[in-house]
């Protein structure tokens, strides 16, 4: 089970985050096949968001297939995402971790090591291609 | 409704009750001891005319008992005692709620406001009725002596302690603050006018109404003939006319005879303002154009009064509840 | 959909104030509306009116179906909470649940004393003495325990914590969730109910400036920014709901749902926030930097 966290700051609206939640939480294993998303009650008493809410994001997440919807009993997974196992975002999470550190003994403020990372993203199709 | 009220009026009613409680005390102990200087009083009195030392009627005390100030004190307390319960308990039962805003909680839960009013009011109601009627009962057993002395229980003042109009009086007092407080929605402006319109009704009442309820007798008979009316009456207004038909000015401090100066009578009876037995056949043949009057209400109308006022009290509270249950119903709340 | 409030022309007059004129206001079932507005604007008169302690000078109002009426079946569908959170400060938490079970014909008690207990507010101390936190949760719970399908809620949240207003508005939503309820609240604080409301009626100066579904209003709403110019063309294809010219800049916010052709216009969405202010500021001078977010949660 996990929980759901609104960002009452954050540009995407409450549904769409709780779609990307679910759909980060079952690429990192955290959710598996089988698993029941906690109820639309039950997000509604943790965060506060309204319950249409919820109902739009389990059907946005039933639309891309990843979940379904039984009457009476809940909302459980049906597949993953596609993309790498989970074990790949771990295994990328735990190197990055490396890095970071590596960076931070560099001398590397938060500020450097994000514009690094951002011109990084940037660049790497045009490498790519190159 | 019910359980609501009597939660809202726990505190209340056994303030009222202790009240009530050391008020019937007060009644009672006075009571027993005017009745044992009554009786005291009348056994001199038989002893003394047994002795032959005076011709006074002692069955009713002699003129001799007079009660001292417990009396004038406790009258006091009656008369004013039937404001208080509408002070207290009727004009805060809307203003209260309104000032603190929990109409809006009360008039959301399942019940009109129509109920709301005709629960809570009559409760109150019918306990300022027995407030009202417990008082009256222990008040004429009170007054009892004083009356039997004094003669009259038609006078204002004991009246309006006596039988059935202090319940009217209370009755009518719970419904004056509660009209007030439904209409004011504050509290102590409310009392004000509740206290201010009790005691305005209560004077207006007793100095223009009552003695018109029904129409006064009036007695006309020769200035000698001394006329008394039986019984508990209500003296209204009494008077001499000369032969002219104009009233003739009262005694005051002066020599008087049959209730007026002496000067004002022909000169005949001059000697009248001198010791007594001055009266002369001249005189009583001088004095035959002169007439005293007697404007009274009889004995016999007492009980006659009693309902009239307790109905026009009862119709006055009438009249206010329901301008209060139309305006509460009808009003924004 | 069924509709559950429904008004046409609403007019509530004072002595000497108009506090609403000419009113349209639709509310569908099973919405949480925003009813948003400066202090004075009337939100408070409107719920009045809707619940039925107060009578429109004129206008018609349907409410779940007909004008509301000081009966018991009327009062038993419709619940409505001041602002001023009206207890009896001498009772307890237990003896108002007493009184609601006297009173109404429907009540849940159980719900009550759960909610309470899993909130840890006590049952047998005296209104007056809780928090206004724990007062707004106990009210709050009394006007959900007769189940009704409608609750006028007026300011619940304004003097609470921070804490206290997530608790608050996560019981309101758990019980639209679980019993199809319908809530108009009224705040002048946009940025505490955002997440939680799905409809809008937005009231300033007395008349409805806005209203409508959110998602639809955001959707019709943009932002556009550019060099400063004549704003007759944008004019002719969408509503110009706010204008603001510097000497170099115009940013306008629009409303409409043709596309905007000419390119000088930078186009962007706006929050709900922002659009509210904008009505909201519509008559009033233009401030600075207005179209930055403002009124943050610290």
């Amino acid at each position: 089970m996990i929980n759901f966290r609104i960002d009452g700051r954050s540009p995407a609206p409450p549904y769409l985050q709780i779609v990307q939640q679910a759909r980060q939480a079952l690429r990192m294993g955290v959710l598996g096949v089988g698993d029941q998303l906690p109820t639309v009650r039950d997000v509604v008493a943790a965060t506060a968001v309204n319950p249409n809410t919820v109902l739009k994001a389990y059907r946005d997440l039933e639309r891309e297939g990843l979940v379904q919807a039984r009457a009476g009993h809940g909302t459980f997974v049906l597949n993953l995402p596609p993309g790498p196992p989970p074990g790949t975002h771990s295994r990328l999470g735990r190197s990055l971790a490396r890095w970071v550190r590596e960076a931070r003994e560099a001398g590397l403020d938060d500020e450097s090591i994000e514009s690094l990372l951002r011109v990084t993203l940037q660049a790497a199709p045009e490498e790519e291609i190159a | 409704m019910t359980w609501l009220t009597w939660r809202q009026y726990r505190a209340q009613f056994a303030v009222g009750t202790a009240l009530l409680a050391a008020l019937c005390l007060l009644l009672v102990l006075t009571g027993l001891q005017l009745v044992s200087q009554y009786h005291t009083i009348i056994t001199e009195c038989a002893s003394a005319a047994g002795n032959g030392q005076n011709r006074v009627n002692c069955s009713t005390g002699g003129g001799l008992f007079v009660g001292g100030p417990t009396v004038g004190f406790v009258s006091l307390i009656v008369l004013a005692t039937p404001v208080l319960a509408g002070l207290f308990l009727g004009a805060p039962m809307a203003a209260a709620e309104f000032e603190a805003g929990t109409t809006q909680f009360a008039w959301m839960q399942g019940i009109t406001r129509a109920r709301w009013l005709a629960v809570k009011a009559g409760w109150l109601l019918l306990a300022a009725a027995l407030w009202g009627g417990v008082l009256a009962a222990l008040t004429t057993w009170w007054a009892s002596p004083t009356n039997a002395e004094h003669g009259s229980e038609f006078y204002p003042g004991r009246f309006d302690v006596l039988y059935l109009v202090p319940v009217a009086y209370a009755v009518f007092a719970m419904a004056l603050g509660i009209c007030a407080g439904a209409l004011i929605r504050r509290t102590v402006p409310a009392m004000a006018v509740t206290l201010g319109g009790f005691i305005a009704a209560r004077v207006a009442v007793t100095l223009w109404v009552r003695p018109h309820y029904l129409g006064a007798v009036t007695v006309t008979r020769n200035l000698t003939a001394l006329f008394q009316p039986s019984g508990s009456f209500w003296l209204i207004h009494q008077g001499a006319r000369n032969p002219a038909g104009q009233l003739m000015a009262g005694a005051q401090g002066q020599p008087a005879a049959f209730g007026v100066p002496v000067s004002s009578l022909p000169r005949a009876c001059a000697g009248l303002a001198g010791p007594p037995g001055g009266m002369t056949s001249s005189c009583r043949a001088a004095l035959t154009g002169f007439r005293s009057f007697v404007t009274y209400q009889p004995a016999s109308r007492f009980w006659a009064f009693q309902g009239i006022e307790t109905g026009v009290f009862v119709i006055l509270a009438a009249i206010l509840l329901t301008v209060t249950a139309v305006t509460l119903i009808r009003r924004d709340a | 959909m069924t509709t559950v409030i429904q008004t046409r022309g609403l007019v509530k007059q004072f002595r000497r104030v108009t506090a609403l004129s000419d009113c349209d206001v639709t509310v569908p079932e099973g919405r949480i509306c925003a009813l948003i507005g400066p202090n004075g604007a009337g939100k408070t008169t409107l719920l009045r009116l809707l619940s039925g302690l107060a009578r429109p000078t004129a206008g018609e109002m349907s409410v779940l179906g007909s004008p509301p009426r000081q009966d018991p079946a009327f009062l038993a569908e419709v619940g409505y909470l001041a602002q001023e959170i009206p207890l009896y400060r001498r009772f307890t938490a237990e003896e108002h649940i007493s009184i609601g079970a006297h009173l109404n014909r429907r009540w849940d008690a159980a719900l009550v004393r759960d909610r309470l207990k899993s909130l840890k507010i006590p049952l047998d101390r005296a209104a007056g003495s809780l928090s206004g936190g724990q007062r707004a949760q106990l009210a709050l719970t009394l006007t959900l325990a007769k189940k009704p399908r409608l609750v006028l809620l007026d300011e619940p949240v304004a003097a609470l914590d921070p804490l206290a207003r997530r608790h608050f508005l996560a019981t309101m939503a758990d019980a639209v969730a679980g019993d199809g309820l319908t809530v108009v609240l009224s705040s002048h604080l946009v940025a505490d109910m955002e997440r939680v409301v799905d409809h809008l009626i937005l009231l300033a100066a007395s008349r409805v400036q806005l209203s409508g579904d959110i998602d639809v209003l955001l959707a019709e709403h943009r932002v556009l920014v550019g060099p400063r110019k004549d704003t007759a063309a944008i004019a002719g294809t969408h509503t110009i709901v706010q204008a603001m010219h510097t000497p170099r800049q115009t940013t306008l916010l629009i409303r409409g749902n043709a596309p905007v052709i000419d390119p000088a216009w930078e186009s962007s969405g706006v929050g709900l926030e922002e659009m509210v202010l904008a009505y909201m500021g519509r008559d009033a001078a233009p401030a600075t930097s207005h179209l930055t977010s403002v009124g943050e949660e610290q």
